[in-house]
Parts: C-alpha cells; structure tokens; sequence
C-alpha cells in the first residue's frame, strides 16, 4: 500500500494541514483503515487543537477520527465519555485540558472518536513516551499549522502534509505556497548540545563562534533596529524564542554582517514571515536554524475545495512532485483504488 | 477559638512552613490530609503518634527493601478524593472514576501486602478484598478498567450480538443495539455504585491508612535527614528543650560553612525573661520554642536532642516583624491587639505558650519599660507559661530571667561583620541580677557604624552613669 509502509519505520508520526480541509481527518482515517491489518500496535491524538467539537470558523462539526479494535487513543475526559463503544481505560493523566484530564483507552470494538489531546508540546512528548510504555509501536498525531496553538507537532519522529485547493485556489500560488512550508520543515537543526543549552530559553540570545550565550534579556523585537548592532557583538547566531516575523527579518536583512547571521527559531511553525521576506533573508547570505525539526514524508493533496474549486488531480501532484521531490497522493483517490481492489 | 489545623500554623510560623516544606511526601493525595491535621492536646494521641513515629524509623533503618518498595507504590497513588466523595454520596461513578479507584486499590493491596511482611508495627490497612473484587471480577490484577462483560450477562449478551450486526453489516441493528449496550452499561455502573457506596466506610479508611503511612514514613526520613527526635510527653507542665536548633537557620548556616549553636531552656507555668545583646538569638529563639512545641503538638518530631513537651492549648506569639500592615494598625498598635489576646486567654484560663519579643520597644522608654514590667508581673499572677525577651533593664523585672551568655572576652582585632557569629556564644545562663551588660555599641562597632557616633554614644552613656552616682 503506497506510503502507509514508510511511516512503519517511524514511531511518530504526526499529521498536518496548510488549512481547513485539505483532507487531514480523510488522510489519518485512511492510515488507520491501511494499518488495521497490520501487526502493530497503532495510537492515536491530537495537539493543539482546542477540542471544540465543532468547528470555530465554519460552524461544521468536527470529524470524528475512526478508532478500530485494539487500537489506543488518548484524548480528553469530556471527549472520552461521549464515545459510543467499549474501551478499556489505560490511564488518565494528572495534567488537565481545558475538556478534563487525558484519558489513554485501548478501543475494545471498532468505533469512532472526537480528539483532544495534550495541548502543549511537553504534553504531547510526555504522552508519547507513555504510550511507548504502553506497548505502543506507532503514534499518529492529528496536528494543527497554527500560530495560536501552544503545541507543535514537530517532537513526531516524522511528518505528513496535507495541502490542496482550500489553500489557494489558483495551482501556481497552491504549489509555490506549499512548497516554502515543505522549506520551513526541511530547514536544518542545530547540534544537540546548543539545543540543550537554548531549549529553555524564553528571551533573545546571541552565541558566538566558541558557542559562548549571551542572554540579551528582552523576549520583544520592539526597538530592535537600534539595539541589534550592539546584540551582534555578542555573536551573529541569534536565537529567537518566540515568532519570527517581517519586521525581525527585515532588521537582520539590513545589517551588513547579514552574511555571518545565523537565526535559530524554536520550530519551523515559530516563522510567520512572509515567504518573499524569508527568501530576501536567505537569498542575502543568511541562515536558518531550528531546535527540533522533523522528517517530511509525503504530501497529501486535496484538489476540491468546499467553494467549489476543483483541481486536476494528476497535474497538481506532478506539479507538486518536481517541486519538492516528495512522494505525493490524492487519498481520496487511493481510497477509492484501495476499495475497488 | 477555631479549631487550629496545620494549615494555619503554616501561615502563622514561618518555620513551620519550612519543615512542611522538607517532608518528603510520596503520594498525591497526603498533602491535602497534612493541611488539616489537628491540633493535639491529648497526651495519649501525641503518645500514639510518636510511638506509630519509632515503629517507623526501626521499619526504614531495618527494612529497607521493603521501605524502598512501598515507598515506590506510595508514589503511583493519585488523589482521588473526589472520586471517594462522589461515592459516599451515593452518586453512580463513571468509567474514569472506576478506574482510578481500581487503579488506587491494586496499589493499595499491594502496601497491605508488603507491610504484612514486616516485623513492626507501623499501620494497619485494612481488607483490600472486598473492594478489589468488585472492581477487578476477573482478578487479573491489571491497573486498566472498563465495564467487564462477567458484571452482567444480559449485557455480555447484547456485546456478542453487536459484534455479530456488525459483521454481518446490519448497521440499524447496529446502532439500536449500542443504545440498549449503553443502556445497560449504566444499569450496570448503578449497581456497581451502590455495592461501592455500601463499601464507603471501608474506601475511607483505607485512603486514610495510606496516607498516614506515608506521612509517618516521612516523618522518619526527616527524622534522619534533620537529626530530629521524638519528645517525650511532660504531665507535670513543665516543659524542657534539650539542645534545640532552628533546622531552617541551621540549613542556611550549614551552606555558609557555619554550625547553628544549640540552646537548652527549661519552662514551667511562669514567665521567663531574656536579656542579650543584639543580634544575640534572642527571637530566633522564641521563634524555635514555638516551632518545637507546634511541631510536637501536630505530631512531628522536634528539632532537639531531647525534648520533653507539656502540651498547650494555644501556641501565641508576639513579635515585632508580624504583619501589622495588613491590619492597617501601626507596630505598636497591632502589639497591643497581640498582647490583649495573650491576658484574656490567660484569664478564661486557656493554657498557653506565650512567646513575647520585646514588648513595648517601639513606645518611648519610660512607658514601655513599665508597660513590659507590668506585663511580665501579670503573667506571673496569671500563671502563664511564657519567654518574654527585653532590651530593657532585667534587673527591674521580678521573674525568672535568663542571659544570652554574649561575646566572649577576648575578641580578635579586625573582626568582620561576617565573623562576629563564631566569637558569640548563643548559649543560656541564669542571670542573677547583675548590672546590664552594654553590647550594643560594641556589636554597633563591630557592624562598621561611624567611630565618632560610637564615641558620642559612649560619652552620653558615662554622663548618665556619673548622674545616676550624684
């Protein structure tokens, strides 16, 4: 079965979308329907995703995610009691959402789930690992691209994307736009020692070339482009805690040693810049970091849009596929393929 | 007066917050039972408790293994006191509250278990049976629940007929016969509630069992970490510290490479005055008095060698650096709200401990002298048992008084501030009416304070004695 092999060798693997309904639900329940029969033990939650069962901005209700027999999910207590089939609770965590603790169950009939689950990104490491305890081999997590979500999905060991018409209607635009978040996710990781050493960070630091930090005591931007030449003495690598955005970019863009400048962002979701604005900081000599990075997989594409937008399938994948040399699928289309056999 | 609990000695005494603050609690739920342990005054109860405390401390020091695996599972427990009391309420528990529950007494069977094998007598948890075998029917003994298909046959029959809808696609049977599943299932949990709630008595008394275990497990290792002891329970009032020290001070000493010097004091129903010179320990010693006798009268060890405790209604304390701006009173103001509660206490006959710093400093001399003679005089007709400490002359004062024994006589030339503590000696001696010792200018002096405003001092000083000889 395409691609549900490759995410075997993974023991996380989290689930994304450039936007509402580029098929995310469509494509985790079609990863579960293909790995039912497989012999593993497969999981499944979500991160940073509020838990409204219905949805905020187009008031559809949220799709429930298929749970089938032997398969563990965790999500919360208020989610967890309105499921309608048999399911042996395996924990409840001490830590609270705001839908109640996390409850890790192991479905005991086939069923159907709403997810909530942890909502910060130590929660959602945390609860990876405990599942691992629970004799769990692979976990799917139902992830959310979105600059209000405390939790990113980038501690999974790896990632799919989901993008398509809903993005941009118009095939360039969808495939260069997709294509500079496919860069976001690829862009390197620093060592792991300067990730320990920055990893809890909250505020600007600068590090030199002997890795010497230096805390610059301020977590804002605000006023940079009069403190940034002194912060650059400190050294030119510059950790940022919290968003990169234009106008940090445009600063840095303006510093005659932007060749030297090296800019470590927590994770490639941190970056809200514009795509010209990053390209410009890149294209001037600059260099981006991130501390936890994850492997991109594969690009699900969804060519319909609830406007009506439709996509040629084929075309868009092909357009997608040279330009990021990733395997790309139309799952609604596998999902018929996978029916029809 | 309310009933003191713990977690008003905590607000109260600083110190006491700093012991609560040191015991190394394992399970969840202790700490919510150690903020409202009661005040003891029953000799027999404090008896109890320092004797469950002895039990403790041999089970740590000779079976240790045993200790480490209790410890262990003390530390998976979660605080389900909710749970517990949605049960005794008679209300129907869901599937998360049986589990914890479940979960809870797994752990708790496996304490019983492992305390039965030791040789002493710590506590005693009760029968785990009759609750286990209600939540665990098939007795796997696995920490994870759901509603189990042997609780009930009508639903284990409609389990089988759901699995059977489904493969045989018939998703309208399907759907109706997971209403008449969850239908049941809730029959099922209602009866599983009320068997649970017939149990509450015993549910409560088990979670009671762990926690008292694990709070006297670490009262034993504080015990051991602090140098602590259990005092002995005085019945002819008399109360007497052996060797008393201030874990906290003696903490913050120990990281400066410094020993906090150990004070002994002896107290019966009269008031004791105590004279010293600045910075002599005279309120970290009152503070350290209230400390042992609360500590002991919650059922803790005491920071002592020895320690013989009378137990009191009401520890009281008065000392200048409370907070009287919450009150929106001024020093001297809240002092005298301190010190009318202390008298009318004493009058409706309370037994107190009353620890008293320098009444009446912050009024001029003439009346607060007279203010802090009267005051000790009063509790001396009251009876009550006090430590009152002045700056005042002691010779004035008709009590039992005591002098902090001060610096040595030779001191060193140069002596940084820093170094004045290891030339003083913190120690306590009878003082018998001599003339008052004047160490103020000295530990001034000491401190770094201008020479010309240390000799102006010295100069009215002599001029005051010369008058008093004319």
């Amino acid at each position: 079965m395409p691609f549900t092999g490759d995410i075997l060798n993974y023991r996380s693997v989290a689930v994304v979308g450039t936007a509402k309904n580029t098929g995310k639900t469509e494509c985790l329940n079609y990863i579960i329907r293909q790995l039912q029969s497989r012999p593993v033990t497969l999981a499944i939650t979500s991160v940073g995703i509020d838990g409204e069962s219905c949805d905020q901005v187009t008031r559809t209700p949220k799709p429930e995610i298929d749970i089938y027999s032997k398969m563990v999910f965790v999500t919360s207590e208020t989610h967890f009691r309105q499921r309608r089939f048999t399911a042996e609770i395996l924990d409840v965590s001490g830590r609270s959402t705001s839908l109640g603790r996390l409850v890790t169950a192991r479905a005991l009939e086939p069923g159907k789930v709403l997810l909530s689950g942890p909502s910060d990104t130590g929660s959602l490491a945390h609860a990876l690992m405990q599942l691992r305890r629970h004799g769990v081999d692979l976990t799917l997590v139902d992830g959310a691209l979105s600059r209000k979500s405390l939790g990113s999905p980038t501690v999974t060991d790896a990632m799919i994307l989901n993008t398509g018409a809903a993005f941009s209607a118009n095939m360039p635009t969808l495939v260069r736009k997709t294509k500079f978040i496919c860069d976001l996710i690829a862009l390197p990781a620093v060592h792991s020692t300067t990730r320990e050493a920055l990893r809890l960070m909250e505020t600007l630091c600068a590090v030199n070339s002997q890795g010497r930090i230096t805390d610059l005591g301020t977590t804002s931007v605000m006023g940079l482009d009069k403190s940034l030449p002194g912060f650059l003495q400190h050294g030119t690598t510059l950790f940022v805690p919290g968003a990169v955005t234009d106008k940090l970019l445009q600063h840095l863009i303006m510093q005659k040693e932007v060749k030297q400048i090296r800019l470590i962002v927590r994770d490639f979701t941190r970056i809200f810049a514009s795509q010209e604005t990053v390209q410009s900081f890149l294209n001037r000599g600059g260099k981006m970091e991130v501390l936890y990075n994850t492997k991109l997989i594969a690009l699900c594409i969804n060519p319909t849009a609830p406007d009506g937008t439709l996509m040629n399938s084929d075309a868009l994948r092909d357009a997608l596929s040279e330009k990021t040399s990733l395997p790309v699928w139309d799952i609604k289309k596998l999902a018929l393929q996978s029916c029809a056999t | 007066m309310r009933d003191l609990k713990l977690k008003h000695a905590i607000e109260e005494l600083e110190g006491m917050r700093y012991m609560i603050e040191c015991l190394p609690l394992q399970a969840a739920p202790t700490r919510r039972y150690l903020m409202a342990l009661p005040w003891l005054t029953n000799a027999g109860a404090m008896e109890l408790e320092f004797g469950r405390c002895r039990q403790a401390i041999g089970f740590m020091e000779e079976e240790a293994d045993l200790a480490a695996a209790i410890t262990l599972r003390l530390h998976q427990l979660r605080d389900i006191h909710g749970t517990l009391a949605h049960i005794a309420a008679g209300n129907t528990p869901d599937d998360i509250e049986l589990f914890e529950l479940k979960h809870a007494w797994l752990l708790a069977d496996d304490i019983r278990q492992l305390m039965q094998r030791s040789k002493k007598k710590v506590i005693d948890i009760p029968e785990t049976y009759p609750v286990l075998q209600l939540l665990d029917p098939e007795a796997t003994r696995v920490p994870t629940f759901y509603i189990y298909d042997c609780y009930d046959t009508l639903l284990a029959g409609l389990r089988q007929q759901v699995a059977v809808a489904r493969r045989e696609g018939r998703k309208d049977a399907e759907e109706l016969l997971r209403d008449q599943i969850l239908e049941r299932e809730i029959v099922v949990r209602q009866r599983l509630g009320d068997d649970l709630h017939r149990q509450s008595q015993l549910l409560n008394s088990t979670m009671e069992a762990l926690v008292l275990l694990d709070l006297v497990l670490a009262k034993a290792v504080l015990v051991q970490q602090m140098d602590l002891s259990l005092p002995a329970i005085s019945r002819d009032g008399q109360t007497t510290l052996h060797q008393m020290f201030n874990p906290q001070i003696k903490a913050l000493l120990k990281e400066k490479g410094k020993a906090f010097q150990p004070v002994s004091i002896t107290l019966d129903s009269m008031p004791v005055l105590i004279t010293g010179a600045n910075m002599g320990g005279k309120s970290v010693l009152l503070k350290t008095i209230a400390l042992v006798q609360m500590l002991a009268q919650f059922g803790f060890p005491v920071p002592a060698l020895k320690a013989q405790i009378s137990p009191v209604k009401q520890v009281m304390i008065s000392s200048g650096d409370s907070q009287s701006l919450v009150l929106g009173l001024s020093s001297f103001g809240a002092e005298v709200k301190r010190l009318d509660a202390i008298i009318k206490a004493a009058r409706k006959g309370h037994q107190v401990l009353a620890l008293i710093d320098e009444p009446a400093r912050t009024t001029n001399p003439d009346e607060g002298e007279a203010l802090a003679r009267a005051l000790v005089e009063l509790l001396s007709r009251l009876k009550v048992k006090s430590v009152v400490t002045t700056h005042y002359n002691g010779h004035r004062f008709k009590c039992r008084k005591m002098r902090v024994k001060g610096f040595c006589s030779e001191l060193p030339q140069n002596l940084t501030p820093e170094a004045i503590g290891n030339f003083f000696d913190y120690t306590l001696e009878p003082d018998n009416d001599t003339l008052p010792r004047h160490d103020a200018l000295l530990v001034a002096s000491l401190l770094g304070l201008d020479e010309e405003l240390i000799q102006l001092a010295d100069q009215n000083l002599n001029n005051r004695k010369t008058e008093h000889t004319r």
